[in-house]
């Protein structure tokens, strides 16, 4: 039952959200990018998350009754995979990376998708930052025990 | 005789209670986006039953220094409860959030409550210290 414990908790869990607005920053970024430095079209990004787990130390503690309780650790991002679906076709001869029959392969990237995620990812971070004030709020209460 | 510290050491019991129920349910909002996660809560008197057992010394008798002794972690998963009532998405994650929030709020102006409260009972003893003056 650490003091901050529950802070850190918060905080992981914006620095998570972060990293999610970035890649889906990215992925509206290139929605329209064709070629990449593999020569393919962009393939978009997706962040996948995992619960934190306490490290093995902490554990180990804990049963040999160093510490008092168990603790949460989190969240984490556990890996940025691409999407597999597959490419957009679009029909345009006049562009420089069409194929021999005039379609060009464009991003797999879904703008309205894209928009409704940050949506998200930003109401998560929102719900995280008051998780956190009222964290603030408990710890500044029991300063004021006894006064 | 009373025990003028009985109320104080419930009050604390509670407070820790709150204070431990604060980081599982910031927990469950911090996962609210991790597939697979499942919502978890505290038990209010298994808590509290498990902290006023230490008191009477059940605790497991070791015969030398060095054996393990008895870890209290143990006995802490039967407290944490999985909240079964909620719905499963899609990722087989049941966090709520609309109800962790209620949760994490109500839990918090329970904090609030109890601390004035056990404010109110030192100050009563300050006055009791004090003679009155």
């Amino acid at each position: 039952m650490g003091m901050f414990d529950a802070i850190n908790i918060s905080s992981s869990a914006l620095a998570a959200q972060r990293v999610r607005m970035d890649v889906i920053a990215q992925n509206i970024a290139n929605a329209n990018t064709t070629r990449t430095e593999n020569g393919q079209p962009y393939r978009r990004k997706v962040v996948v998350f995992e619960e934190r787990k306490q490290s093995f130390s902490d554990i180990l503690n804990q049963k040999i009754g160093q510490a008092q309780s168990s603790s949460y650790g989190g969240v984490r991002v556990k890996a940025i995979l691409e999407d597999p679906s597959p490419f957009k076709k679009v029909y345009d001869p006049t562009h420089p990376d069409a194929d021999q029959n005039g379609y060009v392969n464009y991003p797999n990237v879904d703008i309205v998708t894209e928009m409704v995620n940050m949506i998200e990812a930003s109401r998560s971070y929102e719900a995280n930052v008051t998780a956190l004030n009222i964290t603030k709020s408990m710890i500044t209460r029991t300063f004021e025990i006894g006064k | 005789m009373i025990n003028m510290f009985d109320k104080i050491d419930l009050y604390k019991k509670a407070l820790d209670w709150a204070w431990k129920r604060n980081e599982i349910i910031s927990n469950n909002i911090a996962n609210a986006d991790t597939p697979g996660y499942k919502a978890k809560d505290l038990n209010f008197e298994a808590f509290l039953q498990k902290s006023l057992n230490q008191e009477e010394n059940l605790e497991l008798v070791t015969t030398d220094e060095r054996h393990i002794k008895e870890s209290s972690s143990s006995q802490d998963n039967s407290i944490e409860v999985l909240d079964s009532s909620l719905q499963m998405r899609l990722d087989q994650n049941t966090v709520d959030i609309e109800q962790e929030m209620g949760k994490l709020l109500q839990n918090s102006l329970y904090f609030d409550g109890v601390s004035l409260q056990l404010s109110r009972e030192i100050n009563k003893w300050k006055t009791v210290i004090k003679e009155g003056r």
